[in-house]
């Protein structure tokens, strides 16, 4: 059953198009969406947001679409981005007022035991919060209530490694009940090799990769050697090849596995090198 | 009851401004007192110039991010506009309660006793309300976080113009009232009249301002 179904998804401006994207994300999974700064990843999810209003497209939410019933459709999603979003001047019982205010399933005790767990300080202004309490803030204000679909942007950017893996952890827990699902932006791909259960890659506001992680990660090699030793067929196949001082280092679809010979080494490569060859390929 | 929430917002965000208001009333009343040239009236003008000038913080102190928080919200544009329009309503009333406070203070203090009438109270309102509603249309034309940039150089034009207008206007009766006699003569009994009917006018400007402030905003990006 999909929870998040996105369909030929663009999104027009005087400099940057997004376009004809298009993927699901089932109940109970994890989906990573990542690309280069510029690619289109926040844009995809400030329209599935709606913060954002799409050129052509549609997009669902456990069935939901945001031009049927703009209100119920929010009520299922949880945002949390690299920036901040609450009011500067906000304490947290005012946070807690409006989102109360709001929300049908808005729990207050939820959130003050939350608040109270990550020692959130309810005296300060949260201007005056460090980046890792306003993230936990954020999370504190999205997990008080039942939501579907959790959508982050960047949202691990600029915290420490303890922090970061608590987020982790508390994504994870989020997808436990197999209801529930998250998409999540980031840069920090090995954060994605640990939880994610989908990739999406973006590139100039295209798709250029979409599929189950392991999949993914099965059916490429990172393949090794020297520059002399690639014949044409090969060179056709390889992606993004890169030189070293060691010879040269390159993505190959694992279909195309036939065409290496014992003048290469192969081994199977993280997130981190597929993308990172994929964007070279694509800047070549 | 969403837009009420909003204009909540709205009031968290600029709670500040409430003490200062507080603070200008006492500071009004004293200046009234010592002023030869103010009368209560004058003073229940400074209360509507203010809640005209003080209507447009939440666009003073609006980022695109605080923009993007009230959009994550459950809830329609028409609701987030109209929440707005209800903090600016409030402060217009909060505006003159001010001025009837700083008026009742004057006469007090000076032991003059100047009744302002209703119907003077009701246009003022009215012309209050459509300036409010004017600044509104055109904060949410030049974009809700933008009006920031513009709000300093705009932000006391429509008070000002209002406040030393409503002065030079009652200056201009006081000097030659005969003119003013003539108008009231022509209006006969009709004051009161005019005065609601000014009221229902802005209440209709406003209406018309929601509108045109919702379809602008409503295919906005944030």
């Amino acid at each position: 059953m999909e929870l998040l179904e996105v369909r030929n998804l663009s999104k027009y401006y005087k400099t940057f198009r997004l376009e004809n994207i298009s993927f699901m994300l089932p109940k109970g999974y994890i989906m990573g969406y990542v690309g280069q700064n510029g690619a289109g990843k926040s844009t995809t999810l400030n329209l599935i947001t709606n913060i954002c209003k799409s050129s052509s497209g549609e997009i669902y939410v456990d069935g939901r679409s945001c031009n049927d019933d703009e209100s119920s459709y929010k009520e299922t999603i949880g945002y949390i981005g690299d920036e901040f979003y609450f009011p500067d001047n906000f304490k947290v019982r005012h946070i807690r007022s409006v989102l109360n205010n709001f929300y049908k399933s808005f729990s207050t005790e939820k959130f003050d035991e939350l608040v109270t767990r990550w020692k959130l300080d309810r005296k300060l202004e949260v201007k005056d919060f460090s980046q890792g309490m306003k993230v936990k803030l954020m999370f504190a204000s999205v997990l008080a209530r039942e939501t579907k679909l959790l959508v982050l942007d960047e949202a691990t950017n600029g915290l420490d490694p303890v922090i970061r893996a608590e987020v982790l952890k508390i994504l994870q827990e989020y997808i436990a009940d197999g209801e529930r699902s998250v998409i999540f932006s980031t840069h920090i791909l090995s954060d994605l090799e640990q939880i994610a259960d989908y990739i999406f890659f973006i590139h100039e506001g295209k798709m250029v990769l979409y599929d189950a992680k392991d999949e993914l990660m099965e059916n490429h090699l990172l393949v090794k050697g020297e520059r002399r030793a690639i014949f044409p067929e090969l060179q056709k196949a390889l992606i993004g090849i890169t030189d070293n001082a060691y010879g040269f280092e390159a993505i190959l679809p694992g279909d195309r596995a036939d065409l290496l010979t014992n003048d290469f080494h192969f081994e199977k490569p993280t997130i981190d090198q597929i993308v990172i060859h994929y964007i070279k390929d694509r800047e070549a | 009851m969403k837009a009420f929430y909003f204009a909540k917002i709205d009031y968290i965000k600029a709670r500040t401004q409430l003490y200062v208001l507080l603070v200008i009333t006492a500071v009004v009343v004293v200046i009234m007192q010592m002023s030869k040239d103010m009368t209560g009236q004058a003073g229940f003008m400074y209360g509507v110039f203010l809640a005209i000038v003080f209507s447009t913080t939440p666009f003073g102190n609006c980022t695109r991010k605080d923009v993007g928080f009230q959009q994550l919200l459950p809830a329609t544009t028409l609701q987030r506009v109209m929440g707005r329009f209800v903090y600016g309503l409030s402060m217009l009333f909060i505006g003159i309660g001010i001025g009837l406070v700083a008026a009742a203070g004057y006469s007090m203090l000076t032991g003059q006793r100047e009744t302002i009438p209703l119907p003077l109270c009701l246009i003022i309102f009215a012309v209050g309300l459509i300036l409010i509603t004017v600044q509104y249309i055109f904060f949410y034309l030049v974009g809700e976080s933008k009006g920031a940039q513009f709000l300093s150089l705009v932000r006391m034009v429509p008070g000002m113009c209002f406040f030393f207008g409503s002065i030079k206007l009652t200056g201009e009766i006081q000097k030659d009232p005969s003119g003013a006699a003539k108008i009231i003569e022509m209006i006969g009994g009709n004051l009161d009249s005019i005065g609601w009917g000014s009221v229902a006018l802005a209440v209709l400007v406003m209406a018309g301002g929601i509108l045109v402030c919702t379809r602008a905003t409503m295919k906005k990006d944030y």
